[in-house]
């Protein structure tokens, strides 16, 4: 287990810097929204990673991390879509990155499940569609949702409601004989 | 009034008390906005049934070791360079790069991972008779030690480290409680007669809960670690209608706890478990009429209570009837991994009409 990583600063040393805390801070309350989100789309935990790494990057100070939460999660399911919709170039990157596929503990916990059906759904599905049926059934509120896709909570029954209406035509048709 | 919206109809079956009172009563009233409402849920169990998934556990110690090491190999403990503001430019950006710098450094994190299994995901609740001392014999019988501060507690055979991901959130926003917690709260929209509406909310963090063993735990499990991840918990109370300030029902939400082990097996935690000296022979009993460890949620029975198995809206439940007054029902709802109690000083039909709303 890695769990000196989070107890190695806590000691007071002040070695890392007050934006390296911030971030972990930042990444242990939002790294699970984004493993949530990722998986709600494709088996791949090692997205979330990425996405924690991206935001670093584009916040790097986190003087606003209500945004950069909502970023995050906006990226994992985009991202997500991306993975999904580009199957040829997935499939030639999860070859390059095997080794880093299956260093993913929740690989394995996830390895059992099979959603292929719902995820050729999800792919052919208007992209703003897909985005909040992922954000919403994967755990965030209607005002997470409406703050990740910058529009009003009110929007967000309308939008979920037209995206599953078109899931459920998607996946009857998928599993049409 | 019109008739009411389908995106209204839809909010209604998540976050009932957003929508307003008017459409709500609308819906009562009309016909072709409940078969609207029926079309709408169905369409919704669709996706439920499609999107639902075993939510990951991710070991949050060890994903933020990983990435710090990679942002560290990548010399980003410093500012970088503002990448281009598309997500989709800086996502497949992140990814190549970490492949590259990572490749060497996780082949150790890989050895770690590859033993990782989950050994609880409950999907059903099971009760659990309590007796007087229970606790108390069975705390005595692992030996815990007082604690001694700090987030670190000893026992007989080994560590218990715990870590919490924030502090308490205490509002009276529905939205704000869901927006802390990350997951969907359902309340009741019809409250028993003597329950004032308008619930006070208290969002506590998720929490983790690390036990390592050591050697006194015996061969098979000496070096093993388990992972127990709880929370957030949405904790919602109403006062009674006359006396507010005295809490009439609560309504808790969570998503349903997890575990993880490093090697050690359900069967070789539970023999572990049923083999120490102390436990009582009634809670051993107990803990084996509980049946398959991995997906039974225990719902502690206290003394005074009676526990009867029931079915909430379609997820079974356990409902415990106190004989002094007061009730309580548990049910845990698979399809989205949540766990939802209901409790108060109320009659047990009452407290199933409104676990009956939220399950």
């Amino acid at each position: 287990m890695g769990m000196h990583a989070s107890h190695a600063h806590g000691d007071g040393s002040g070695s890392r810097s007050g934006r390296d805390l911030r971030f972990e801070a930042f990444f242990r309350a939002h790294y699970p929204a984004a493993v949530r989100i990722a998986w709600s789309v494709v088996r791949d935990s090692q997205l979330a990673q990425d996405v924690m790494i991206a935001v670093r990057r584009r916040f790097p100070d986190l003087a606003d991390g209500r945004s950069a939460g909502a970023w995050v999660r906006v990226a994992a399911v985009h991202l997500g879509l991306n993975s999904l919709r580009g199957e040829r170039r997935r499939d030639v990157r999860q070859r390059r990155s095997l080794p880093l596929a299956a260093a993913g503990p929740e690989e394995i916990v996830i390895a059992r499940e099979e959603q292929a059906a719902v995820r050729d759904a999800l792919a052919r599905l208007p992209g703003h569609s897909a985005t909040v049926l992922v954000l919403r059934h994967s755990g965030l509120s209607y005002a997470e949702v409406a703050e990740a896709m910058g529009v009003r909570a009110g929007h967000v029954g309308t939008m979920l409601r037209r995206a599953e209406a078109a899931l459920a035509k998607e996946v009857d048709r998928g599993t049409r004989p | 009034m019109g008739h009411v919206p389908e995106g209204a109809l839809r909010r209604l079956l998540d976050e009932p008390l957003a929508v307003p009172d008017t459409q709500r009563r609308h819906l009562g009233a009309c016909a072709r906005c409940r078969a609207s409402s029926r079309r709408v849920a169905g369409d919704r169990e669709v996706a439920v049934a499609h999107m639902a998934r075993p939510l990951p556990v991710p070991d949050l110690d060890l994903a933020w070791a990983r990435v710090e090491r990679r942002l560290s190999a990548a010399g980003e403990v410093v500012r970088a360079p503002d990448p281009p503001r598309r997500w989709r430019a800086i996502g497949v950006t992140a990814r190549g790069g970490a492949i590259a710098v990572a490749a060497g450094s996780l082949a150790v994190d890989a050895a770690a991972a590859a033993t990782l299994t989950t050994v609880f995901a409950p999907t059903h609740v099971a009760p659990l008779p309590l007796q007087p001392g229970d606790l108390h014999a069975f705390a005595s019988s692992l030996g815990f030690a007082a604690p001694s501060g700090g987030s670190t507690l000893a026992w007989a055979d080994g560590t218990i480290r715990w870590h919490r991901s924030a502090a308490p959130l205490r509002t009276t926003s529905l939205a704000a409680a869901e927006a802390a917690a990350g997951i969907p709260v359902s309340l009741p929209t019809s409250l028993p007669n003597g329950v004032a509406d308008s619930p006070s909310l208290l969002v506590e963090p998720a929490a983790t809960a690390v036990v390592s063993f050591d050697g006194a735990a015996g061969a098979v499990l000496a070096g093993s670690t388990l992972t127990l991840s709880v929370g957030p918990v949405v904790l919602a109370t109403y006062g009674g209608a006359g006396l507010r300030a005295v809490p009439a029902l609560a309504v808790v939400t969570m998503p349903r706890p997890t575990a993880t082990t490093t090697g050690a097996t359900t069967s070789e935690l539970e023999s572990f478990l049923l083999a120490q000296p102390g436990l009582p022979s009634d809670l051993a009993t107990g803990i084996r009429l509980l049946g398959n460890l991995e997906t039974a949620l225990p719902v502690p029975t206290p003394p005074g209570f009676v526990e009867t198995s029931t079915t909430v809206g379609g997820p079974p439940g356990v409902l415990l009837s106190g004989q002094g007054g007061g009730a309580a029902a548990a049910i845990c709802e698979d399809a989205h991994g949540v766990v939802h109690t209901v409790g108060g000083l109320l009659d047990e039909n009452d407290v199933l009409g409104v676990a009956r709303q939220i399950g």
